[in-house]
Parts: structure tokens; C-alpha cells; sequence
């Protein structure tokens, strides 16, 4: 993974029009640098899914982009400005530099087609220039590559399963080399045996061919092990960007502990779990204060009046990595690690000190014990 | 999630009481499609209702025969003098009673059939689907024909009963393949799992889940009984003195109104069909859009408006 | 003090072609009053099958229910009765309210149909103590509302309320929050475990992550393809499991424990060992013999014959050849 860049988006606005607008991204700025895989994590209506259509320019009515900028840095290129790409510009960007993985494959897929006429579909848009013969044996290749027998090229999407057809989705989006690939909750709906089958192949491939991974998806402990860094969205907006080996145990954000905390671990000793009280915000309101307020356990009087901005989390003890030129690598939009309100920093669990709970302890509260009655 | 999933969900989270659906249908009702489909509609009912106390009397003889529009005879008269407009307006009484209810008798059969027979299954599912095929395959104008033909009572009842009776089939089987589908939905699962009965499920849960397919249905039956008797009359079966919209064809057609050119006679009841026809498709599709929000077409007008006024928008 | 005993369950389900689908089969298992049994397997392994089964939605093949030692009635009355005693949560919370009617009447109906509750201003507040005791509050607002109006979370709240409304002895839970917010599902899971408590319920778990089956039942039984192939105390099986099976969930489960090196290493010995199996094999259907035995790493010649449900620890069994002293001593 080094520092270089190949996509940059910056105060991305998206709104779905309506009698009362909903503001589904609110000025969200994302970096992705080459050879990395940078995780979005937030639950159903937090605007992620929104913004990687926007990524890869594939919003369509009622949603709009309403400000901002995306730039994409091909290797050896120029710098293209995405919002600026129309006809055949856009046609010969989509796909062969950003490729997409939806979250259903069902969706995706055309049910009434079969494998091969689906991939002689994405050549002949956009590589013309190969020959019948030549599709037929890069669609086997990439069939092969993700792990499915070439012979099953001409099968349909049904006749596969949830895993296989995910595998398809994944080899669709490889066809043309993309440098950049979004994947917007390519396993949510599998088994966490296929999950974990399809994310080593993800892996393989990403170490295999170099491409750079905006992965999507609520699934905090999934993006703690796959990613090398991760933004944290809530109400439309990033509240929290970090390394992701860090943030799991030292989070700066109370919403990136509740959520943390919603993952129990398997293997540690019964503990009181927790989730976080309350709903996702209506995103057809404006937040005055911050959006995660009314939910969170260490609000205090601020608040609820002043939106907090993207600084660097407060009174860590824990050494970030130096910050690369251009930006700070980890930051967070919570008043408590502000000195200008919390002189003191931020309350322990926040502070960068592993919270209790959120790492294995001895503790036992009220839990059954095997075998016998409460 | 897609752009409908987000709306979605941030509708269901705003938790509005009841203001969601009756905000729903007051968009709705401003779409054209149903102000123009409840209008034509409304205007013929109440054409149907008041029309023969007002337009004076449709058997009338006078002298001036084949005359065309005038002040006196505002569609003009027919070959033996009779006014065309008055006829016109007693006729429309008569059309949207057999429309209506044929059109409401067939529904409930297709209901009672469909429906039970769909949630059942078993043998009662069997015999009654082989029973909707049946008639389903059977031409129905031809059969209907035949049916009138050898009635000896050329009553409104009968005619009503008939056309139901051979109409009802299609409908039976789109109702019963709908109600397939809703009685593994796990609401209904849930209502059999707290021990309610059979018929309560059916009235309660199911039915009410497929109004929207039900009053779609009934529009086409009424529509559609229109048009059978409008065609019955047209060849000369049912009553010959009753005062519809195909009689009035009928009559013109065999009095060479057309060779004559006597576009006053023979133009106003076709266009009645059509309109009437026209108005009732209008809601129905309109209803479809209410309804199913997927379907609702994006006024570009609007957005259009909207977003000019904003610098760099793109998509 | 045994509520809900099943002995044998077997469920089949006719396919084109004639040959019959077993989606369960031979399941066995005790529900106990104000304990939680918790049912792991992945989609299609027949869990949902089980629940349907255990509520009488679904026609079963073969095996008993007992509840409080009485067989389950089939017809009738005493089919109604049993309803009312063994009630089910639904996974969909979208799905299991009827989008045409308010929440009222959604918990009035099964209030009503208990023999002999009065209607009136006593029904109405039934329903409030019902939705105080799922937390939906202030009452009277909610019970106005329509299922649309209403978030994830709250539905399925609706949903347990509902389930409550008859005063069952036992709670099938069919993945009660699968389909909800990461963030919610804990405070549902409390409210179950609470209201179980409270109610001295059976509860019957039925869920794909082992980490909440581990934290919130005493026992699991983890279902493969239609059979059980492990049951025992919850932190035996998800600390020690013993079936193969068991173990590839476990594995499969993001470890946050896990160093980056050791992540890469892990990924790195299942490559390898998937790569040594053609993916054909993977999917191919079976005829006798262990239905794991082509994803088994620890596969033998014996595995081709149907495995006993051999012991392997206090209270613990597994379905596996692995287990069964004869067999080692074979393969040994």
C-alpha cells in the first residue's frame, strides 16, 4: 500500500429530490490510495450505499449529486475529473477503471441470460475489438479466476448458488482490469462459511492483480480485519476515519464504540452486551448539533447546539502513524476530543485506552451457566 | 440499498402518524391521470342519474326527421324523428347499469372463486382452477351470444347474469395466483400460528391485500360489459327496445345512418363507449400508481425547476 | 422441568422429479421453562423447517412433540390450544406484520382469541401493558400506527408483543434480528432474554452467529444440511467444538483477537487446503454416509457410511465417526 492516491472525492453532497428532500451524503470526503482496501462502515440509512453509486457515477432519479468533486488518478495518466465525463468519456471510464460489486447478486444479474452471453455483454460495450473466440476464453479465465469451473459458463444465474453467483459478480466486475473496485455488501447475504470463502479470494485477487477495494458494509468486524483503513458513516455524513488495526480496540468516536460493542466475540467470557438505544435520524431533517446526540451516553451541553467538524482525536496514548503530507490520518467529528470544549479530553473508553468492554475480560454479569437453571 | 430502499427506509423511520398515507393519497389525487379518469367517469354517473329527468323524451316522434344539430334537437334526430341527444342520456342509464353491474357481479364471483380456492388448496383447488380454465378457454362473446339468443326473457337481470357468468374467469385465476403468493406471507403464517380461523384469515389478512388487484379487475368487468352488450345490441340480440348506447348503433346502423352521413346518430353512443371506456382505463392505471410507488412516473417538470437554480449540479 | 420434548422430527418436502427432500431429520431436543436453546446452521441447513415444524405450520414426516408431556394435538381445539402455548417470532420483520392494519390490531386479535377476554376498555389495556413490555412507548400513540410507520426495530418489537398476547409457555424465535441493525440487535436480544426470564419462557434461538447463540443460550445444537451434528452446553461447543462443522463456523467468524500476521497466515492454510478440492466436489449431492464428509478435512473410508451420535465430553455429542471409539481404533 503506498501514499499515492488514484481516487479522490471531496465535499460529496447527494440528495434524493422529493417534497421534502432527503440529504443522503452531506460533504463527504474520501481518499482511496492504490493497493489498499479502505472500509465504509455504517447500519441501513446512513447514506454508504449512496455514495459509492456516486463513486462510480451510477446514481439515477430521484437522487442527485448536489456539490463536490471526484477525481481519478489512473496510474502513469492524468488526473480525470469524474463529475466532468460524459457519452463516451463516461462509457469508456465505467467499468475499465471503476468496477462495482452490488450486494445482491440476484439484482445484478439478468436471470434470463446465461453467464456467457452476460460477460460477451460487458466486452462487446466496451472492447469491441475482441474477437467472438476471445471473449469466450477471457470469460472461462475469469471464471477460473475467482474459483469456479470454467464448464459452467453457459449455466444461468439460478442454477448456481449464493456463493457462485457472488463469485460471478466479483469476476463481471474484474473483466476489464478496473484499478479501482467498490463492492457495496458483496456478502451480506451469504453464509459466514461462503463470507469467509469470498473474502480470501477478494484478497488473493487484490495481491494477485493490485487493485485498490472501497469496501461497504455494517459489518464492523469484518472491515477490522480486511481493511487498512476505515471510515465510520452516520446520518450522511463521516464521523470517524482511522487505521483500522487501531480503531477496534482505541475508538474516538462514541457511535464507533456502540457499534464495536454490537459485535460481541465469540470467544470471550460472558459480559452485559449492549447495543445503542434510540433510531437512525431522519435525513430529511438538518442537524444544528450532532447528529448522533439524542443516542449517545457521553453528550454533554454542547451538542446538541454546535455540529462538531472532522479534527484529530484527542489524548491518545496509543503512537498514530505519522500522517502522511496532505492529510491527517486519523480523525474524528466529536466535541469530546475538542480542547476547546473538553480541556480534560475525552472520557475514558474514548481517551485511547482500551475500553472494558470491548476487549475480553473475566467479568460475568447475570449470565446462564451451562447446563444448569438461571 | 438502492435509491427506493433508502426512501424507504427513511419513510418508515420518520414514524408520522397517519400522516404517511393520507399524504399519499393526496399527491396522488393530484395526479392528471386520475383527476381526468374520476371526471369522465363522475360525469357520466351523474349524466346516468339526473340526464333523464332533464332531457326530455327519447320516444318522441316529431316531424323533423334526419334533421342535423339544431337548437331544438342539439345532436339532432333519428330517421323517425326522435332526438338523438335525449335518447343519448336515457341510454347511459341503462349502459351503466348492465356495466356496472355485470362488471360487480363478475367480481365476486372471480373473488369467491379465486380466492378460496387459492387459499384451500388441496382438491377444492383443483376442481375450481379446472372450472376457471374451463370457461376461461371457452370464447366468451360467441357464448354469450348463443345464451341470449335462446333466452326467452330479453330482461336487464338476465343479461346481467349472463355476462358475468362468462366473464368472471380470468380474473378468478389472477386473484387465486395473488392469493398463493399472500398466504405464505408471514403475517398470514403468523395469524394461523395464533390459532385463527380459516374464513377470518381469508376476510381479514388476505383480502384486504389484494383490493388493489380486485377494484383493477372490476374496472375491466365493467368495461368489458359494456362493450359485450354494446355488441350484443349491435347485432340485434337482447331487447330491442331498451335504451342503451349499442342499441342506438343498432338502430343507426340498420337505418343506413352511415351511408347517409347522419354522423349526429351514430358518432355520440360510440364515443360514449369510448370515453366511458377511456375514463375508467384512466383510473385504473392511476390507481396502479398510487398503489405501487415503484411505478410512479418522476415528473421531470419539477426537477427540472428545482435544480437549475443550482451551480455545478450533476448526476 | 421439560415444556416442550421432541423426540425423531422429521420433515420431508416432495421435489419435481419424485425424489423426496429431507430438510429435516431425526432431530431431537428439550425445551426448558425460563432457558434458552439456541439452533446454529446456515441457510438452507432446515433451521427455519424446525421452528415451522415445532408451531405445526408445516406437516411433519415423522417424530413426536410433547408439550408438558401431552403429544402436540393436530386438529381442532386442542390444536389451538397448543398455538396459543408455543408461539414464533418471524425473521422478517417487514414480512410478519400485515401492512393493512394497525398495531392494535395486530395484538388484539390473538388477545381476543384466549377464551374468554373481555373487550372494551379492558382490551385496550391489554395492548398498552403489552407494548409497555416490549419498551414501545407511550402506548396509545403506538398502537395507532401502521407497520410503515414504524422502524425495524420497533416492528419486530410489535412482533414479540404479538407473540406474548396468547401467554405462551414457549418462544420459537426463528433469527429474530437478522434482518436489523447491527446496533438494535443487542437490545432485542436483552428484551428476549429479559422477558424469558421474567415469564419463565422456553425459548427456542434459531440464528446463524454463533456469537450470540454462545451469550444468550445455555445450550446449542448446530444443524447441518437437516441434521443435528452437535449438542451441548453453549461454551463447550463454541470454545471446544467438536464436529468438523462446528469448527469451520467457528474459524469462519471474524476473530478481533488476531494479529494482522496471523490473519494473512490462516488465509493462506485454507487456500491451500481449498485448492487440494476441486469446487465441483464442493457442491456434488450426496447418498449415504456423512453429509459433511466432502468439506471434512478429517474425512475417512469409514465416513461413507451414516455416523453414530457419538459422546464427546459431559453433556456434549456430535455426529461424527470421530467420536466413536470403535472407529478411531480402526483408523488408528
Amino acid at each position: 500500500m503506498s501514499e499515492d492516491i488514484v481516487l479522490r472525492a471531496e465535499h460529496i453532497s447527494v440528495e434524493y429530490a422529493g417534497r421534502r428532500p432527503t440529504r443522503a451524503v452531506r460533504d463527504v470526503t474520501i481518499e482511496l490510495r492504490r493497493g489498499e482496501v479502505l472500509g465504509i462502515a455504517g447500519e441501513s440509512g446512513c447514506g454508504k450505499s449512496t455514495l459509492a453509486y456516486a463513486l462510480a457515477r451510477m446514481l439515477k432519479p430521484p437522487a442527485y449529486l448536489t456539490g463536490g468533486s471526484i477525481t481519478f488518478f489512473p496510474a502513469g495518466g492524468a488526473p480525470v475529473d469524474v463529475l466532468a465525463l460524459d457519452g463516451e468519456g463516461l462509457r469508456r471510464f465505467r467499468w475499465n477503471k471503476i468496477a462495482m460489486v452490488f450486494q445482491s447478486a440476484m439484482n445484478a444479474l439478468n436471470p434470463v441470460t446465461s453467464l456467457a452471453q452476460q460477460f460477451t455483454d460487458i466486452f462487446a460495450a466496451h472492447r469491441p475489438d475482441l474477437d467472438a473466440a476471445t471473449r469466450q476464453r477471457r470469460a472461462r479465465e475469469l471464471l477460473d479466476m475467482v474459483g469456479i469451473d470454467p464448464a459452467r459458463i453457459g449455466s444461468f444465474p439460478h442454477e448456481l448458488s449464493g456463493g457462485m453467483r457472488q463469485r460471478v459478480m466479483i469476476a463481471m466486475a474484474l473483466a476489464l482490469q478496473p484499478e479501482v473496485i467498490i463492492m457495496d455488501e458483496p456478502t451480506t447475504a451469504l453464509d459466514v462459511v461462503v463470507q469467509r470463502e469470498i473474502l480470501d479470494e477478494i484478497e488473493r485477487l487484490r495481491e494477485e492483480l493490485g487493485f485498490s477495494v472501497i469496501f461497504i458494509t455494517h459489518d464492523l468486524s469484518l472491515l477490522l480485519e480486511i481493511s487498512d483503513r476505515l471510515a465510520v458513516m452516520y446520518a450522511a455524513e463521516v464521523i470517524e476515519r482511522a487505521p483500522a488495526e487501531l480503531v477496534g480496540q482505541t475508538p474516538a468516536h462514541p457511535y464507533t464504540l456502540g457499534l464495536l460493542r454490537s459485535f460481541p466475540d465469540m470467544r470471550s467470557a460472558r459480559r452485559e452486551l449492549r447495543g445503542i438505544p434510540g433510531n437512525p435520524p431522519d435525513l430529511r431533517s438538518d442537524f444544528p448539533g450532532c447528529p448522533f446526540e439524542p443516542r449517545c451516553e457521553f453528550r454533554f451541553e454542547v451538542c446538541p447546539t454546535a455540529h462538531p467538524a472532522l479534527g484529530p482525536p484527542a489524548g491518545r496514548t496509543v503512537a498514530v502513524p505519522p500522517a502522511p503530507p496532505g492529510g491527517a490520518d486519523w480523525q474524528v467529528a466529536c466535541h469530546l476530543h475538542d480542547p476547546q470544549y473538553r480541556p480534560g479530553g475525552p472520557p475514558a473508553g474514548l481517551n485511547g485506552v482500551p475500553a472494558a468492554d470491548v476487549v475480553r475480560t473475566e467479568t460475568q454479569v447475570g449470565a446462564e451457566r451451562s447446563g444448569g437453571d438461571t | 440499498m438502492t435509491a427506493t430502499n433508502v426512501v424507504a427506509t427513511v419513510a418508515a423511520e420518520t414514524g408520522a402518524p397517519g400522516a404517511g398515507r393520507l399524504a399519499g393519497l393526496r399527491a396522488a389525487f393530484r395526479s392528471p391521470r386520475l383527476l381526468a379518469g374520476t371526471s369522465i367517469v363522475g360525469f357520466f354517473v351523474l349524466l346516468g342519474i339526473v340526464g333523464p329527468f332533464l332531457a326530455g323524451n327519447p320516444n318522441a316522434l316529431s316531424h323533423t326527421e334526419l334533421a342535423g344539430p339544431s337548437a331544438s334537437h342539439w345532436l339532432g334526430t333519428t330517421q323517425i324523428g326522435q332526438d338523438v341527444f335525449a335518447q343519448l342520456v336515457v341510454s347511459t342509464r341503462a349502459s351503466l347499469a348492465i356495466g356496472i353491474g355485470a362488471g360487480l357481479l363478475a367480481t365476486l364471483i372471480s373473488i369467491v372463486v379465486g380466492i378460496s380456492g387459492g387459499y384451500a388448496g388441496g382438491f377444492l383447488d383443483e376442481a375450481l382452477s379446472l372450472l376457471s380454465n374451463v370457461v376461461l378457454v371457452i370464447p366468451t362473446l360467441p357464448l354469450v351470444i348463443i345464451i341470449i339468443a335462446d333466452l326467452k326473457s330479453n330482461g336487464l337481470g338476465p343479461l346481467i347474469v349472463v355476462i358475468a357468468l362468462t366473464s368472471w374467469a380470468a380474473s378468478a385465476r389472477v386473484l387465486r395466483a395473488q392469493t398463493l403468493s399472500v398466504r405464505n406471507r408471514e403475517y398470514v403464517l403468523a395469524a394461523r400460528a395464533a390459532g385463527e380461523r380459516g374464513w377470518r384469515i381469508v376476510f381479514v389478512e388476505i383480502l384486504p391485500n389484494e383490493l388493489p388487484i380486485i377494484v383493477s379487475n372490476f374496472i375491466f368487468a365493467v368495461i368489458f360489459a359494456i362493450l359485450t352488450q354494446a355488441a350484443l345490441a349491435f347485432i340485434g340480440l337482447g331487447d330491442p327496445t331498451l335504451l342503451t348506447w349499442g342499441n342506438m348503433l343498432n338502430i343507426a346502423y340498420n337505418d343506413e345512418a352511415l351511408s347517409i352521413g347522419a354522423w349526429w346518430w351514430f358518432i355520440p353512443p360510440g364515443l360514449c363507449i369510448a370515453l366511458l371506456g377511456m375514463g375508467l382505463a384512466l383510473i385504473n392505471f392511476s390507481l396502479d400508481e398510487l398503489l405501487n410507488p415503484r411505478l410512479r412516473v418522476y415528473r421531470e417538470r419539477d426537477r427540472e425547476r428545482r435544480w437549475e437554480r443550482r451551480p455545478g449540479a450533476a448526476r | 422441568m421439560s415444556v416442550l420434548q421432541v423426540t425423531g422430527l422429521t420433515v420431508e418436502f416432495g421435489q419435481r422429479g419424485g425424489a423426496k427432500l429431507r430438510a429435516v431429520e431425526d432431530l431431537s431436543c428439550t425445551l426448558r421453562a425460563g432457558q434458552t436453546l439456541a439452533l446454529v446452521g446456515e441457510s438452507g441447513s432446515g433451521k427455519s423447517t424446525v421452528v415451522r415444524a415445532l408451531a405445526q405450520l408445516q406437516k411433519r414426516a415423522a417424530g413426536q412433540i410433547l408439550l408438558d408431556g401431552q403429544p402436540a394435538a393436530g386438529r381442532g381445539r386442542a390444536l389451538r390450544a397448543y398455538r396459543h402455548r408455543v408461539q414464533l417470532i418471524f425473521q422478517d420483520p417487514f414480512a410478519s406484520l400485515n401492512p393493512m392494519h394497525t398495531v392494535r390490531h395486530h395484538l388484539a386479535r390473538p388477545l381476543l382469541l384466549r377464551d374468554g377476554h373481555p373487550r372494551g376498555p379492558a382490551l385496550d389495556g391489554a395492548v398498552h401493558d403489552l407494548l409497555r413490555s416490549v419498551n414501545l412507548t407511550p402506548p396509545g400513540e403506538v398502537a395507532a400506527k401502521h407497520p410503515h410507520e414504524l422502524s425495524g426495530g420497533q416492528r419486530q418489537r410489535v412482533a414479540i408483543a404479538r407473540a406474548l398476547a396468547t401467554g405462551p409457555d414457549v418462544l420459537l424465535a426463528d433469527e429474530p434480528v437478522s434482518m436489523l441493525d447491527v446496533s438494535i440487535r443487542l437490545e432485542i436480544l436483552n428484551l428476549l432474554d429479559r422477558l424469558k426470564r421474567d415469564r419463565n419462557l422456553a425459548m427456542l434461538y434459531v440464528t446463524h452467529d454463533l456469537a450470540t447463540a454462545r451469550h444468550f443460550s445455555a445450550e446449542i445444537m448446530v444443524m447441518y444440511r437437516g441434521q443435528i451434528v452437535e449438542h451441548g452446553p453453549a461454551d463447550e461447543v463454541i470454545l471446544r467444538p467438536a464436529h468438523p462443522y462446528t469448527q469451520v463456523l467457528a474459524s469462519a467468524a471474524p476473530d478481533p483477537a488476531m494479529s494482522r500476521q496471523a490473519l494473512a497466515d490462516a488465509r493462506r492454510q485454507r487456500q491451500a487446503a481449498r485448492a487440494a478440492r476441486t469446487a465441483e466436489l464442493r457442491e456434488s449431492a450426496l447418498g449415504q454416509g456423512c453429509r459433511f464428509r466432502t468439506r471434512c478435512p478429517h474425512a475417512m473410508p469409514v465416513c461413507q457410511t451414516s455416523p453414530p451420535d457419538a459422546p464427546a465430553g459431559p453433556g456434549h455429542r456430535a455426529l461424527c465417526w470421530l467420536y466413536d471409539p470403535a472407529a478411531r481404533a480402526g483408523a488408528a
